[in-house]
């Protein structure tokens, strides 16, 4: 349970904005464990975005290298990269990505079909998939602005797991939600975890940080503090939110 | 009203390409509309305004000198309509010819005329660059009609050389004048001479007289029957047969006649800029259709802040008043070179010259007609913004949950999902499918259509031998009444050269048929069957001597069918005919039947040409010379061997006699002279039996100087539709493709996101489009074959070519690769990190 499977040399990413170089990331060395939920935090604007796309090859770094395995996927082409995140990422966005043109069924097997051969069996594996997320039959051939913002959440997951990849990716899943459908995602990605999918997730929520095993604190584009925690529910909720929230003090959140 | 222009100038900015088409196309439909407008009416009223110019005369008879008796015109004063009248003296040699330019010999029949009898007719100022004294200087000057400089290129000074009965007689070109009769190489060409070279011509060719009327309301008087009376009582008047050598010139026909082509490709241009515009109707609908669904939570935005919903159509509008603004100045800035070319064209065609007026206001008009049709088709979209009040805009609409039948469902997919995505996004914007569809469909029959034409016009020869519907061999030979017509066609057939031999026969005077007053020419062969370039469109050809075909057109004209009998005179012969059938081609006032069939209403009546078919590759030129040093000079022949070739005193001689003898031959029809010539001591005798030819043609020179206009305007209106279709293609194909990739702009950042690759991507929105256009493409193809198949029946030729439907085809499916491929590009630019919010 505990080989890294991401894993960051000097990591630099910066962005030219109207002439001026911003240094975004700077030298940053991390590595994401096999196993591990980890939860990325920051200040607003500190790169916590930049970062989750850098490890997921949907943006080559500046400067510096990004394994996967052995992998350098920070030298791969487009399409390349493509095809890895075809085949090992899983995506959840902030917005509520998904395709107002598709029905449920026909989102997730958008992404679905590219790894996997069409097959009842994979249309079966999905409606599991979707009622284990609280999404009933009744909404399958609904279109996403028929369904709540929650329920479109979940949707996305299921999407981003149904290939089942090697890590899931979120970048604030819940920000755009009201509290308890918040809730219900955040529950929906422990479940996913306790199950032994590997989750890098970026946040700037102490509640949906207190899920996490391993939070790591980003300032000025560096890694500034690690946090590691039992897996949710395997402790008490008032001391883990405490611990949590004093390293956070510590880290100047 | 700011923000609404400030809204616009966006809009264009993010549509750059698609305005650049739009642009284009409009400009391309406003300098076709404007130069149709300008020059219609201009080159319309071409021949009158010249006839009216130069106090021309309207109604002509053309008659044989020797049958024109002064008293004639008493009877056409007895005509009430008849205002004025009067008649004038010319020669005409119908047989005469003429070098043109490269200095080939040009069978064209030429008439002189002295300036005292030219004014006659027509009041023309003689035009020239010379001065009074230069022309004075010159020994034999001609003053040349329009037509005849246009055709051959003629400038003053030049020498032009006319051909008769084997003798040139080079005249020098004192300038021009604009006439209204005899301006074109079909009909001939009017030269004004000199009183001296008058009196010699008359001498040589045949002294006619034109009898000319002009009546009180030229549009309503049936000129045509107030002719045949006048003739009947000529007859009546002089004993003697006239019909047949009458010919009429009549002011309606004439004016008809005169712009018949040139309305033709006006009427074309106008087809090509309504296919233009339908074009622009269909791109703009969909564009403004695209355009409110993507923008529709601005427009919510701004209906929220109290726009008006017409405000906001205004902007969408505004857009393209812009756009059709910016096509209109460029489309009349570039109809401004070409409404001269198109003038000078009309020019060109009719024979007639004219100062171009400058209409501005049609210009105008044709900017109104197509803001007015832009202004329209763009203001009735975008009145679509009030079906989005601001709520259902701001939460991305009540639309949405309308959603068609899910009919391509993933859950289904057993194949490729690119394609399933593909299929999906066809049918959710089924309906602007169509509309593409549908213009690719009508480009495609263009281009099809077009590509067809312009190939086969590239080889001017198979063309014409393809559509005239009169047959045209390599050499067309006309011999002398005494010949043995069998006899020497099988000689001439002993020729390795030589593949076939027809026996033909031809005369210059008209078959009428009294019941509707037409006339025909008639065409004679005894066996139809050997013929390449006459078909029978319907029916079969003439074999018995009761039996005739007429022409597919004078089957249309006079509503004419198979097995109908006419009665048609000849001279004062009247004889009824069977109609076995109707021959295919663009020729008319024909009528085809067999020698015995002429002879049934002529007994006199004998075959009088063969036409010669060479084998492949034989030299006619060659070939032609060959035949005149065996059977006799023709025209051309003699006047090269006048001072050569002839060395003792004997040959001389010698060839003067066989000179006289071939003038005598083809000017009088003499059949037979023998001649004995003393000489001192010595006798030189011979005969005509040495003359079997009275002249050997090159049929495709004879062709290729009569038909280059109609040729060359057929090309270039195939040219020209070649161009707007493809323009076509090219703007709707990206349209469609710039809007359905900007519509699936997040979704596809959304599937980057999960692995696919620009490829897929751009695989997906091909297999969107090619398909369409694949099968858009076929019904046009089956309406283009259906129209060339009807075009085929009516000149009797298959002009259907699978290979160039698959060129045509070919060259739609690579535009719209390329085009789709030009804006689907812009995939490449789509990011995953356009997600990334904060
Ligand atoms: N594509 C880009 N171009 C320019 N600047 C960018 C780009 N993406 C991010 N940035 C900048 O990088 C910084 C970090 O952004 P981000 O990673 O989104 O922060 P956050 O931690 O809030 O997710 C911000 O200041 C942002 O303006
Ligand atoms: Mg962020």
């Amino acid at each position: 349970m505990d080989s890294v499977i991401l894993r960051t040399e000097k990591l630099c990413k910066s962005f030219s904005n109207g002439g001026v170089q911003q240094h975004v990331i700077r030298n940053l060395d991390l590595e994401i464990r096999q196993g591990d939920f980890t939860v990325i935090m920051g200040a607003s604007g500190s790169g916590k975005s930049t970062l989750l796309y850098a490890l997921s090859g949907m943006d080559k770094p500046t400067l510096g290298k990004v394994f996967f395995g052995d992998a350098e996927i920070s030298a791969y082409s487009n399409d390349q990269l493509a095809l890895f995140r075809r085949v090992h990422c899983g995506f959840v966005f902030q917005s509520i990505y998904l395709m107002d043109n598709m029905n449920v069924m026909d989102n997730i097997l958008t992404g679905a079909l590219l790894v996997q051969k069409p097959s009842e069996q994979l249309n079966a594996k999905i409606r599991t998939l979707l009622e284990q997320f609280g999404i009933g039959e009744k909404l399958w051939s609904k279109y996403p602005n028929q369904l709540s913002g929650g329920e479109c959440q979940r949707v996305g997951i299921v999407r981003a797991i149904v290939n089942a990849p090697q890590i899931l990716f979120a970048d604030e899943p819940t920000g755009s939600l009201n509290s308890a459908s918040g809730q219900n995602v955040l529950d929906a990605m422990t479940e996913i975890h306790r199950s032994g999918q590997s989750i890098v997730m970026v946040t700037h929520d102490l509640k949906t940080a207190l899920r996490a095993t391993r939070v790591i604190y980003l300032r000025d584009g560096a890694v500034s503090g690690e946090y590691v925690m039992q897996p949710f529910g395997e402790d008490d909720l008032q001391s883990r939110r405490n611990g949590l929230q004093k390293f956070l003090d510590q880290m100047g959140w | 009203m700011q923000k609404i222009i400030r809204l616009t100038r966006a809009n264009l900015r993010r549509h750059k390409g698609e305005a650049l088409l739009l642009v284009l196309l409009i400009a391309f439909s406003m300098c076709m509309l404007g130069a149709v407008l300008v020059s219609f009416g201009e080159i319309r009223d071409l021949f009158p305004n010249a006839v009216k110019e130069i106090h021309g005369v309207e109604n002509l008879l053309m008659m044989d000198a020797r049958y024109f008796d002064p008293a004639y015109l008493q009877l056409l004063a007895e005509e009430d309509s008849v205002t004025e009248y009067g008649y004038a003296e010319l020669v005409q040699s119908v047989y005469a010819r003429c070098l043109d330019p490269e200095g080939r010999e040009q069978p064209i029949s030429q008439l002189f005329i002295n300036q005292e009898n030219e004014r006659k007719l027509e009041q023309s100022p003689l035009i020239s660059a010379l001065s009074e004294a230069e022309i004075t200087a010159m020994e034999h000057p001609v003053w040349i009609p329009y037509g005849l400089k246009d055709n051959f290129r003629l400038n003053e000074g030049d020498t032009y050389t006319v051909l008769i009965s084997g003798r040139a007689y080079p005249f020098q070109v004192a300038g021009f004048y604009e006439s209204g009769v005899y301006t074109d190489s079909l009909a001939g060409f009017k030269l004004i001479v000199s009183d001296a070279d008058y009196r010699v011509m008359e001498q040589l060719a045949d002294p006619a007289v034109i009898v000319w009327f002009n009546t009180a309301d030229p549009e309503h008087t049936d000129t045509n029957a107030l002719c045949s009376r006048f003739i009947s009582k000529c007859e009546a008047y002089s004993q003697q047969d006239l019909n047949l050598t009458v010919t009429r010139m009549l002011y309606l026909q004439r004016v008809s006649d005169a712009a018949l082509e040139v309305k033709l490709l006006l009427i074309l241009m106008s087809a090509m800029t309504v296919l233009v515009m339908l074009t622009v109707l269909f791109i703009i609908r969909y564009r403004i259709s695209n355009d409110i669904d993507e923008q529709m939570v601005s427009i919510g935005v701004l209906e929220a802040l109290g726009y008006r919903f017409a405000d906001i159509s205004a902007m969408f509008t505004l857009e393209y008043l812009l756009i059709a603004a910016a096509g209109i100045l460029i489309g009349a800035a570039s109809a401004v070179p070409v409404i001269p070319m198109l003038y000078h064209l009309g020019e060109l065609m009719s024979g007639h010259h004219g100062a171009m007026h400058w209409h501005f206001s049609s210009l105008l008009i044709a900017a109104a007609i197509l803001a007015g049709f832009v202004l329209m088709i763009a203001w009735m979209r975008a009145r679509s913004v009030h079906r989005y009040p601001p709520v259902q805009a701001l939460r991305r609409g009540i639309r949405d949950h309308h959603y068609r039948k899910n009919l391509f469902p993933l859950e289904k997919t057993r194949s490729s999902v690119t394609a399933r995505l593909a299929m999906n996004g066809f049918m959710q914007d089924l309906r602007r499918n169509i509309g593409v569809g549908l213009c690719i469909m009508l480009a495609t029959l263009t281009l099809v259509f077009c590509l067809i034409l312009t190939v086969y016009t590239l080889h001017e020869i198979d063309f014409m031998r393809a559509v005239t519907g009169f047959e045209i061999s390599d050499v067309l030979l006309g011999v002398t009444p005494q010949t043995d017509l069998d006899a020497f066609a099988a000689e001439l057939l002993e020729d390795p050269d030589v593949r076939k031999v027809v026996p033909r026969g031809e005369d210059h005077r008209q078959f009428r048929w009294k019941e509707r007053d037409a006339a025909f020419m008639p065409q004679v062969y005894d066996d139809f069957s050997q013929l390449e370039c006459v078909k029978a469109a319907s029916g079969r050809f003439p074999q018995h001597e009761n039996e005739i075909m007429l022409t597919n057109f004078d089957r249309q004209q006079y509503q004419l069918r198979i097995g109908d009998t006419l009665t048609l005179s000849f001279g004062e012969v009247e004889k009824p005919y069977i109609l076995t059938g109707f021959a295919a081609g663009i020729s008319s006032s024909t009528v085809f039947l067999t020698g015995d069939g002429f002879r049934r209403i002529d007994p006199a009546y004998r075959n009088n040409g063969l036409h010669v078919y060479l084998r492949e590759g034989v030299d006619r030129e060659a070939y032609i010379r060959n035949l005149s040093q065996r059977y006799g000079k023709s025209a051309h022949d003699a006047m090269q061997d006048a001072g050569s070739g002839a060395e003792t005193f004997e040959e001389r001689i010698r060839q003067a006699a066989q000179q006289k003898i071939s003038a005598m031959m083809q000017n009088y029809g003499v059949n037979h002279v023998d001649y004995a010539i003393t000489v001192g001591d010595t006798v030189i005798s011979g005969d005509s039996s040495y003359f079997r030819l009275l002249f050997a043609d090159s049929t495709v020179d004879l062709i290729q100087s009569a038909d280059a206009t109609l040729v060359l305007a057929i090309r270039a209106v195939s040219v020209l539709f070649l161009i707007a279709a493809a323009m076509i293609v090219i703007a709707t194909v990206y349209v469609l493709t710039e809007a359905s990739v900007r519509k699936q702009w997040m979704h596809f950042g959304i599937m980057k996101s999960m692995g696919y690759t620009t490829k897929m991507l751009m695989k997906q929105i091909f297999l969107r489009i090619i398909p369409m256009v694949i099968a858009a493409a076929v019904p046009g193809d089956l309406l283009s074959v259906a129209g060339i198949g009807m075009l085929s029946d009516y000149i009797g030729t298959a002009l259907i070519s699978v290979p160039l439907i698959a060129a045509a085809n070919g060259i739609v499916l690579l535009l719209a690769i390329c085009s789709a491929y030009w804006s689907a590009r812009k995939i490449r630019a789509v990011s995953v990190m356009q997600l990334m919010t904060e």
